[in-house]
């Protein structure tokens, strides 16, 4: 895993625990809202770095490998 | 240059296991044409110092401030020239330390004698062993890789290959990609996806990749270097999309120079490793063996008695390098970098030593690693997708 995918995998546990936070407000508020705090916490982890291929770049790569013909 | 404080090496406790590389004879029974060795007829062998390497390793394996610190264990490496030209030497040292748990050992081999081969895991306990054959894909090996009478090898290399993992050795296999020979790399990684399928029919467990390593030490004019860099980069692209569909099969390369990140970028040769020639001389790797300026190298002897003490210290001194990075390195695109630092500090006209080590553009090998960089982050998009639904 580098660290885009961590950054990534971090992300979305910090987005479905916020999702469940909100849920839980109405059955414990006080639960939901640590839940949400905790959300927080998770995505203040992630530090993002700075893409080393532009991103229209690295879309140009990805189409020539995507079309370039490959077999023996 | 602007150097930048390196934030990704480990120069605390839990490196892995102390990679001690012993040269069992420099001889080979093969006559490769890009052989980094040079001339192989130095016939010296430390056969009679068997005494003497088991101290000096027992006192590394009993150091409690340096070794036991850092280290969990110790692999015990043996190279050559072909190491299992001396299988006696082998199988004492491994026989030696049968039952110490803390050591591993590894083989670097051509796999092109068999008998030798035998001769070896016939008389020791394989479960600790790990077998590396060096062969390049059939249309680099049947090139370079030939016998003394010019003969090809590739047939009989593979098929050793296989009675190897027949017999359970843990194996896998190293490759040389000459410049020259850029256009052949495609047609390679397909010949090693099916020597990948050959192998899970002895045993599913038996992962292999195609690893090449640029030869960085045949000179090649510039101009070459450039029109092998668009093959390169033409080739890559080609294993790129083959790649694509084997990771999504199986979750994992064939080609280790893909999924690779930044810290790809640092050989920690001296540091975490040592190697002792046929005269029993300490260098900080294998490839400080063969250099022009293998004096200023040297280390130590096994026939110090503080032979621990300097090797401690010079692992101490490769420190350094690690510890920063020159800030053109750290933006660099390149996911994986295989600069060799003895084949810097030759061709660098610096002098201070740690300057000609980290010495990378004396090489020129940049463009290579800079080009694959681009193509395997675009892999590694395109991988990142797919298992994410994006």
């Amino acid at each position: 895993m580098n660290v885009k995918q961590l950054n990534y995998s971090l992300f979305k546990a910090a987005e479905h625990l916020a999702e469940a936070g909100k849920y839980m407000l109405v059955f414990n508020r006080e639960r939901g809202i640590k839940m949400m705090e905790e959300a927080d916490m998770i995505l203040s982890v992630i530090k993002p770095e700075e893409e080393k291929v532009p991103q229209e770049k690295l879309e140009t790569i990805m189409n020539e490998i995507m079309n370039i013909k490959a077999g023996r | 240059m602007q150097y930048l404080e390196n934030p990704r090496v480990n120069l605390g406790k839990n490196r892995g296991s102390f990679n001690l590389e012993i040269t069992t004879s420099a001889l080979c029974d093969l006559s490769c044409t890009y052989c980094f060795e040079g001339e192989k007829t130095d016939k010296r062998r430390l056969d009679n110092d068997l005494p003497v390497i088991y101290k000096r390793i027992d006192t590394l394996l009993a150091d409690e401030e340096w070794f036991q610190k850092h280290y969990e264990g110790l692999n015990i490496s043996f190279w050559g020239g072909e190491p299992t030209l001396n299988p006696r030497f082998i199988v004492e040292i491994m026989n030696r330390y049968n039952d110490n748990k803390l050591i591993d050992f590894h083989l670097y081999t051509n796999a092109f004698n068999i008998n030798n081969m035998n001769k070896i895991i016939d008389n020791v306990d394989t479960s600790r062993l790990k077998v590396q054959v060096s062969y390049d894909g059939k249309l680099v090996n049947d090139k370079y890789r030939l016998t003394k009478t010019k003969t090809l090898t590739s047939n009989q290399v593979l098929n050793n290959l296989y009675i190897l993992a027949k017999k359970g050795i843990h194996v896998s296999v190293k490759s040389t990609l000459p410049i020259e020979n850029m256009e052949t790399m495609y047609a390679s990684w397909c010949e090693f996806k099916d020597i990948q399928t050959m192998l899970w029919k002895i045993d599913p467990k038996i992962n292999i990749s195609y690893a090449p390593t640029i030869d960085y030490v045949t000179k090649v004019k510039q101009e070459e270097k450039d029109a092998a860099l668009v093959v390169f980069r033409e080739e890559f692209l080609k294993i790129a999309k083959e790649e694509i569909a084997f990771y999504a099969e199986h979750k994992r390369h064939l080609c280790s120079w893909f999924g690779g990140e930044d810290n790809r970028k640092h050989c920690s040769a001296g540091l975490n490793m040592a190697a002792i020639d046929q005269a029993g001389d300490l260098f900080a790797c294998h490839g400080a063996i063969y250099s022009s300026k293998k004096e200023e190298l040297k280390t130590a002897t096994i026939a110090d008695e503080d032979f621990v003490e300097k090797l401690k210290a010079s692992s101490r001194k490769f420190e350094k390098p690690l510890s920063k990075i020159a800030k053109e390195c750290h933006d660099c695109v390149a996911t994986t970098c295989m600069i060799c630092p003895v084949a810097s500090h030759e061709r660098s006209e610096k002098e201070d030593f740690f300057d000609a080590w980290t010495d990378n553009w004396s090489n020129n090998l940049c463009g290579f690693f800079k080009t694959f960089g681009e193509i395997d982050r675009a892999v590694q998009e395109i991988n990142f997708r797919s298992i994410n639904g994006l």
